[in-house]
């Protein structure tokens, strides 16, 4: 059996738990509940080369008051960093915590997760900006934890990524 | 030749040499010098020979079994026979153990609970009360990578629920992880100790690139600890290049589980272990019983033996089966009809008579006090009779109507037990009547007018009362078969010729005599006797003495029988 780790990281509220619930249980809420430390919640994939358990750690959000434990993403195979389209400061968060976890776990696999695409409407963040962050080498998605577009898709292009850097 | 002169002596050793390798049987002979060495050599470098030579040595015991399943068979039940009865041991010990267990707290207040918590989480109640027993449990142990927190191993103990294992080594790693930052622990020192609700901890020991940590339900003893780090230290040994190289594939740990299965220890109460207070309860109501059942059979055999003893001690009664079978009582033997019934000395004994069944035949015991009731009951002596018994021989003594003596005469010599009679002290009443009678008119004197054969007047009566004792003594003799005469004796005063007194003698009493036929008295009880004046009552010195000589007296006559 093949165990893969793979850390969601961004700013506090940006779905990271809406996320992995939605991937995980197809659920989704609009109830906001921060997480404190870390939840965990496992998925099994089914690949070319067979059954693989993804351990998916949903890191509390980083705001003002609480930093990610970096020592949170040790061993870490792939990275999920979250950004709130509907919120531009998030994107800054993320890309400050992208340099931190590289410190940490090396040169892992790692998507930029621009969630909230439902609420494309509210974006604050354009899709010049967005193409400008794709410019410079990041991989980039737009995925809905409500309506669940893009959430596999995302998971699945992840571990796809993570398998060939192995 | 030059060849010959160049090559001439090594042709011979490749003749030699040739001839080895052409020649099968000097191979064959060659090989089996290196034959074993060859195998240990190739073993020792991979496993090419095991698999070359699985199957046919696969199919040679098939063969073999096939054809003599016997040599197989015996060669394996030393192997098997230990560990067959090793499983049904601990099988049966097992059983009893959780017998006692679940007797143990059938009936507490706690069993009770814990029979509503086996309702309640659907498991069976042995298993709960098991629970319950534990001093401690290590229920679930992970193997956790350290780098990623990802788990390589997991064992968990049977009938424990556990979560996801992966979830909960994630979230252990995290705790870890938290608490190092938050309390700035320096390199691999961390936590070693997780408290869980209640009574679960883990216990975690960490090791160079991994985690050992166990799930423990209970207090553990703090050997458990050395347990866990010896384990680890081998499980890093063993698998050191595995966990090295560890990127996610967990295949090579699965090895592992028999060394983490050394962790999965437990320990019962001693108290649990204990014997129930409800199995001693039944073990002493058991003996109890046992022992009231011994007592009271032993009594019952004391009573049986002193009944028996007692039967034939009995007097008229000889015992010739005396038995129970069961509940019934048999008995058999020679009875007395005077002896004591044996039922009724069963049931003075404590026995239920309804349950005997007796057969006795009559019989006479000589036994002396049976005689003389025998003799009793058959002669039926009157009062004044006394019977007695000397030997053979019936005394009887006192006083007894005629006619009774005669018959115990007759009948005594037939009871059983007497052959003779002793009745010198036996008397017959009527003839005690008959002297007194007799005495009494022996004692009587009858006055005459003198010179006359003339009764004196105020005599009338005297002689009355002698004729009514002269028919009694009649009638007694009679019945006695006794021959007596009463003798009228007549005499006179001295006065007058002797001549003439002779013959007024004898017609005084002649007169008596007429007299006493007169008022019934039968002639043939009668006498008549003249004496004159030769046999007077007293000297003739004044009138008186004279009056009182003038007289008829009786004198008795027995006559020969
Ligand atoms: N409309 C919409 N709302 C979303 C989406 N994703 C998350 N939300 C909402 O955003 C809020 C925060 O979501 P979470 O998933 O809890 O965010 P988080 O990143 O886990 O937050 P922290 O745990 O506090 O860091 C919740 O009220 C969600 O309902 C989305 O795709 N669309
Ligand atoms: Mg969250």
């Amino acid at each position: 059996m093949i165990k893969k780790k793979i850390c969601m990281l961004g700013a506090f509220a940006v779905g990271k738990t809406s996320l992995v619930q939605q991937y995980v249980h197809s659920i989704f809420s609009e109830k906001y509940q921060t997480t404190v430390g870390v939840k965990i919640d496992k998925k099994t994939l089914s690949v070319e080369s067979g059954a693989i358990d993804l351990i998916l750690w949903d890191i509390h959000g980083e705001d003002a008051f609480q930093s990610v434990r970096t020592s949170y993403l040790r061993g870490a195979a792939g990275l999920l960093i979250v950004v709130d389209g509907t919120r531009r400061a998030t994107l800054d968060t993320a890309f400050d915590l992208k340099t931190r976890a590289t410190e940490t776990v090396g040169a892992v696999p790692t998507i930029l997760v621009f969630n909230k695409s439902d609420l494309a409407a509210d974006w604050e963040i354009t899709p010049a900006e967005l193409a400008q962050v794709r410019q410079k080498g990041a991989v980039t998605v737009e995925t809905s934890a409500k309506t669940g577009s893009g959430v596999e898709e995302t998971f699945e292009m992840l571990v796809r990524a993570m398998l060939e850097h192995a | 030749m030059l060849q010959d002169i160049i090559v001439g002596p090594q042709k011979a050793r490749i003749d030699r040499l040739e001839g080895r390798l052409d020649d099968p049987a000097v191979r064959t002979e060659e090989i089996s010098h290196h034959l074993a060495e060859a195998l240990v050599l190739r073993s020792g470098r991979d496993d090419k020979i095991a698999s070359a030579l699985e199957p046919t040595i696969a199919d040679a015991l098939k063969a073999s079994v096939q054809r003599k399943p016997q040599v197989l068979a015996d060669a394996l039940f030393p192997l098997m026979g230990p560990g067959i009865r090793k499983a049904i041991s601990a099988t049966i010990m097992g059983m009893i153990q959780s017998f006692n267990h679940v007797l143990n707290h059938s009936f507490s207040w706690q069993g009770v609970k814990w029979r509503l918590e086996a309702l309640r989480t659907r498991k069976p109640f042995a298993e709960v009360v098991l629970l319950h027993s534990l001093v401690y449990q290590v229920e679930q142990v992970f193997l956790i990578h350290h780098a990623n927190g990802l788990v390589l191993n997991h064992v968990v103990a049977p009938t424990v629920d556990t979560q996801d294992p992966d979830l909960v080594s994630g979230m252990l790693t995290a705790i870890q992880d938290f608490i190092k930052d938050s309390f700035n622990v320096e390199g691999e020192a961390g936590i070693d100790t997780l408290r869980v609700g209640n009574d679960r901890s883990v216990w975690v020991e960490q090791g160079g690139r991994t985690t050992l940590a166990a799930v423990i339900r209970g207090t553990p003893p703090m050997n458990l600890r050395i347990r866990l780090r010896d384990v680890l230290s081998r499980v890093e040994l063993k698998k050191n290049d595995d966990i090295a190289n560890f990127d996610g594939d967990t295949t090579p740990f699965a090895a592992l589980d028999d060394d983490l299965n050394e962790c999965l220890r437990y320990k019962i109460k001693e108290e649990q272990t204990r014997i129930s207070p409800w199995l001693w309860l039944i073990v002493i109501l058991v003996v109890g019983l046992a022992g009231w059942w011994g007592y009271r059979s032993h009594q019952a055999n004391q009573q049986w033996a002193r009944f028996v003893h007692d039967l034939r001690q009995a007097p008229g009664i000889v015992v010739t089966e005396a038995k129970r079978r069961g509940d019934e009582i048999h008995l058999s033997g020679l009875r007395d009809p005077l002896a004591a019934d044996p039922l009724a000395l069963l049931a003075a004994a404590g026995f239920d008579p309804g349950r005997a069944v007796g057969r006795w035949e009559s019989y006479y015991a000589l036994d002396p006090d049976f005689v003389l009731q025998r003799a009793r009951q058959a002669l039926d002596p009157p009062a004044g009779v006394d019977l007695r018994l000397s030997a053979d021989t019936l005394i009887i003594e006192g006083t007894a109507p005629h006619a009774w003596i005669v018959g115990a005469r007759r009948l005594g010599p037939l009871v059983p037990g007497i052959r003779t009679l002793a009745t010198e002290a036996l008397q017959s009443a009527e003839a005690l009547e008959l002297e007194a009678v007799l005495a009494q008119i022996a004692k009587t004197t009858i006055l005459f007018i003198s010179g006359t054969s003339e009764i004196a007047p105020e005599e009338a009566a005297k002689l009355e009362q002698t004729a009514v004792r002269g028919r009694r003594v009649q009638e007694i003799a009679a019945g006695l078969d006794r021959r007596v005469r009463i003798a009228v004796i007549g005499h006179t005063d001295a006065t007058g010729e002797e001549e003439f007194n002779r013959a007024l003698s004898y017609q005084r009493a002649e007169k008596v005599w007429q007299a006493l036929l007169a008022l019934g008295v039968s002639p043939r009880y009668l006498a008549v006797k003249g004496l004159g004046a030769s046999d007077p009552l007293r000297p003739e010195n004044t009138e008186e003495d004279r009056e009182r000589n003038r007289r008829v007296s009786f004198n008795i006559i027995w006559e020969p029988d």
